[in-house]
C-alpha cells in the first residue's frame, strides 16, 4: 500500500514550499554532525581543550588564553570551512542542475584554470603581493567564465555547448599555465602552486566576515532561483512551456554559481572537488530526484570542515585542505563511476 | 465560445539559408482540434514552436488570446498555453507525480480549485499513467514517458494546448486514447493544435487539418477537403489512396512500395 511521499508543506503567501521529510531529516543530522565536528576542531591543536571549555568559550564563559584560542584563533578557521564549504556545495549544485550533468562544477566554465592563470601572471610578471594575487585570480577566473559564456552564446546558451566550450578553453589555459610555471623560478612556482592547492591557513575574522556576508547574499539568491532551476531539470522546452525564461534563468544561475566559487577562491584559494562531490553525496543521502540546494550546502560544509581537520591534525604533515578534498573527492568519484557502471550492466 | 484563441499571420522563419516557415497564416478557435500534417522537414515543429511563442519568427506575428507572447510575459503565458514538445529527455529520476506537479504549479501563480494533489491525480488518470505515479521517469519506456509528458501538459490547465507528435511512440490503444483526450479538452472550450504523422488519426479526430509542405500550408480545412489522393501524393511523393466511408470518415491508404523501388 502506498500513502505517497510524505511532504511537509509550508504555506508562505500563495506559494507552497514543499520540503520532503527525508531531506529535512538528512539536513538536520548533517548539521548536527557538522556542529560536532566543529567542536572537535575547536578542541584540537597544540593546546588541547575539553568539549566543556570549548562550549563555555563559545558562550562567553571563558577569558584569557582559552577564549583567545577558541574564539580568536580557531573559530575563524572553523567558520570559514563551514561557510565556504556550503558555498562550494551550492555552487556545484547549481552547475550540475543547470548543465544536467553530475560531473559538472564551476571548473566547467573555466573558472579554476582562469583564476590560476591570473595568479601565475601576478607571481611571474609583477611579482606582486598576496592581495594582488587574489585580485588577479578573481579577474582571471571571471574573465574566463565570461569568455566561455560568450563563446557558447548563440541565440541563448545551451548547457551542452557550454560544457564543450568550457572544456576547450580550460584545456588551452591549462597548457598556458604549465608553460608559465616552466618559465618561473622555483620559489615563484612553489608560491603559485601552494596558492592553487587552496588552504584555510591564516584565515582571519576579517576575511570570514566579508566572505561570509557575500556567501549569505549569494545563497539567498540561489534559493530564489531554485524553482526555475528545478523546472529546467525537465529540459529547456518543458521549462519554457511552464513559464520559465530559460536564458535569463541560466545566466542568473551561472552568475550566482561563479560568484560563490569566486568568493571562496578570494579567501582561501581554490578548494577543489567539494563543488563536484557535495551535491552528489547530498542527492544520494536525501534520495531526491533532482539536485537540491540545502542538502548540498550542509554536505559541503561538513566535508570542507572534515577535510580541513584531516589536513591539519591527522595527516603526517599539515597539508592544504585542497589536497585532502581532492583525495576524498577523487576516491568518491571513482566509487561513483564504478557503481553507476555496475548498475548499467 | 467560438472566439478565435490563436491567430498567426505571415509567419516566416529560416535556419541558415533554409526557409522553414514561408508566410504561414493559421487561426484556431475555442473548441477546435487542429491537426498539422506533412512530410518530414516541412516545418511542422517550427510552426508549433512559433505558435507557442517559444520561437520568435523572422517575420509575422502570433497572438494568443489577442496578445503576443511578449505582451503576456513568460509567466502569464504559461497559464495561457501548454506545450508538449517532441522529445523531452529527463536526466534526473523524477517520479511521474513530481513532474506533473511541476506542470501544475506552473508559473501563473494560480492554484487549482481542488488543490494541487487532486489536479495532479486527475491529470495522471487522464493520460492513463496513474499506475506509474511513483515510478521514476528514467525507468519508463518512451511511450510511457510521452504520456507522463501529456499529463504534465494537462495539469498546466492552459486554454491552448500545443502537442507535437504526442502519439509517435504509442501503441494503437494509447494513440486513440491521447487523441480522445485532445477531443475532450476541446469539448471544454480549449483549443488543441496537434502535429500528427498518422493521417488516419488526423482524419478521425481533427476538426480541421493543415497540410504543410516545404514551409507552406498547402491545404487547410476539414479532413474531406484536405485529405485528397492528389494532394497527399504530391505532398508526400508517395502513392496514396483515400476512401470515404458511409459514416463520413476519411481513411487514407498509402501503397506499399516494392523492394525494387529502393534498390
Amino acid at each position: 500500500m502506498d500513502f505517497g511521499r510524505r511532504v511537509l508543506t509550508v504555506r508562505r503567501r500563495r506559494v507552497a514550499v514543499r520540503l520532503e521529510w527525508r531531506s529535512v531529516i538528512v539536513c538536520a543530522v548533517l548539521a548536527l554532525a557538522a556542529a560536532g565536528m566543529a567542536v572537535l576542531a575547536l578542541m584540537t591543536g597544540s593546546y588541547q581543550l575539553s568539549p566543556g571549555q570549548v562550549v563555555s568559550a563559545l558562550s562567553g564563559g571563558e577569558t584569557g588564553l582559552v577564549h583567545d584560542i577558541v574564539v580568536e584563533w580557531r573559530l575563524p578557521r572553523v567558520t570559514a570551512a563551514l561557510v565556504f564549504g556550503a558555498a562550494l556545495g551550492v555552487s556545484g549544485a547549481v552547475f550540475q542542475s543547470m548543465l544536467r550533468n553530475p560531473l559538472a562544477d564551476p571548473g566547467i566554465i573555466g573558472f579554476s584554470e582562469g583564476s590560476f592563470t591570473g595568479a601565475l601572471i601576478v607571481v611571474l610578471v609583477v611579482n606582486g603581493t598576496y592581495m594582488q594575487l587574489v585580485g588577479a585570480a578573481l579577474v582571471g577566473g571571471m574573465a574566463t567564465a565570461v569568455a566561455v559564456y560568450v563563446l557558447a552564446y548563440r541565440r541563448g546558451v545551451q548547457g551542452f555547448r557550454l560544457i564543450v566550450v568550457g572544456i576547450g578553453v580550460s584545456a588551452m589555459l591549462m597548457s598556458l599555465n604549465r608553460w608559465l610555471i616552466l618559465q618561473a623560478d622555483l620559489e615563484q612556482a612553489i608560491a603559485a602552486a601552494a596558492w592553487n592547492a587552496g588552504s584555510l591557513n591564516g584565515v582571519s575574522w576579517d576575511q570570514v566576515v566579508i566572505g561570509g556576508a557575500c556567501v549569505l547574499v549569494l545563497l539567498v539568491l540561489a534559493g530564489m532561483l531554485s524553482r526555475p532551476m528545478r523546472q529546467m531539470e525537465l529540459g529547456d522546452d518543458a521549462a519554457a512551456s511552464q513559464g520559465v525564461r530559460v536564458s535569463a534563468a541560466r545566466l542568473a544561475l551561472v552568475v550566482v554559481g561563479v560568484a560563490l566559487t569566486a568568493t571562496v577562491t578570494a579567501a582561501s584559494g581554490p578548494i577543489a572537488f567539494i563543488s563536484l562531490v557535495a551535491p552528489q553525496i547530498a542527492r544520494r543521502l536525501a534520495r531526491t530526484a533532482g539536485i537540491t540546494l540545502a542538502p548540498a550546502a550542509v554536505v559541503g560544509a561538513l566535508l570542507c570542515l572534515t577535510a580541513d581537520y584531516v589536513a591539519q591534525h591527522i595527516a603526517p604533515t599539515p597539508l592544504p585542505v585542497g589536497i585532502i578534498t581532492v583525495m576524498l573527492g577523487g576516491g568518491y568519484l571513482g566509487w561513483l563511476l564504478f557503481t553507476e557502471a555496475r548498475r548499467r550492466l | 465560445m467560438t472566439g478565435t484563441m490563436l491567430h498567426a499571420t505571415g509567419l516566416t522563419h529560416g535556419f541558415g539559408h533554409r526557409t522553414v516557415l514561408d508566410d504561414v497564416t493559421l487561426d484556431g478557435a475555442a473548441g477546435e482540434v487542429v491537426a498539422i500534417i506533412g512530410p518530414n522537414g516541412a516545418g511542422k515543429s517550427t510552426l508549433l514552436a512559433a505558435l507557442a511563442g517559444d520561437l520568435r519568427p523572422a517575420a509575422g506575428e502570433v497572438r494568443l488570446l489577442g496578445r503576443t507572447a511578449g505582451e503576456w510575459g513568460a509567466r502569464r503565458l504559461a497559464g495561457i498555453r501548454a506545450v508538449l514538445t517532441q522529445q523531452w529527455s529527463v536526466e534526473f529520476p523524477f517520479t511521474a507525480r513530481q513532474i506533473v506537479e511541476m506542470g501544475c504549479t506552473a508559473w501563473s501563480g494560480r492554484r487549482p480549485a481542488g488543490g494541487v494533489g487532486e489536479a495532479v491525480a486527475a491529470a495522471l488518470a487522464a493520460a492513463d499513467v496513474a499506475h506509474l505515479a511513483d515510478a521514476p521517469v528514467t525507468a519508463m519506456s518512451v511511450g510511457e514517458r510521452a504520456r507522463v509528458g501529456l499529463a504534465r501538459v494537462l495539469a498546466q490547465d492552459a486554454r491552448i494546448l500545443l502537442l507535437d507528435e504526442p502519439t509517435a511512440a504509442l501503441d494503437i490503444r494509447h494513440q486513440h486514447h491521447v487523441l480522445a483526450v485532445a477531443r475532450a479538452q476541446a469539448a471544454t472550450g480549449r483549443l488543441v493544435v496537434v502535429v500528427l504523422h498518422d493521417l488516419n488519426l488526423a482524419a478521425a479526430y481533427a476538426d480541421r487539418i493543415a497540410l504543410m509542405v516545404a514551409g507552406r500550408i498547402e491545404a487547410l480545412g476539414d479532413p474531406h477537403r484536405v485529405l485528397t489522393a492528389d494532394g497527399l501524393e504530391a505532398a508526400f511523393r508517395h502513392p496514396i489512396a483515400v476512401a470515404h466511408s458511409a459514416t463520413g470518415v476519411v481513411t487514407v491508404n498509402p501503397a506499399a512500395r516494392s523492394a525494387a523501388a529502393v534498390a
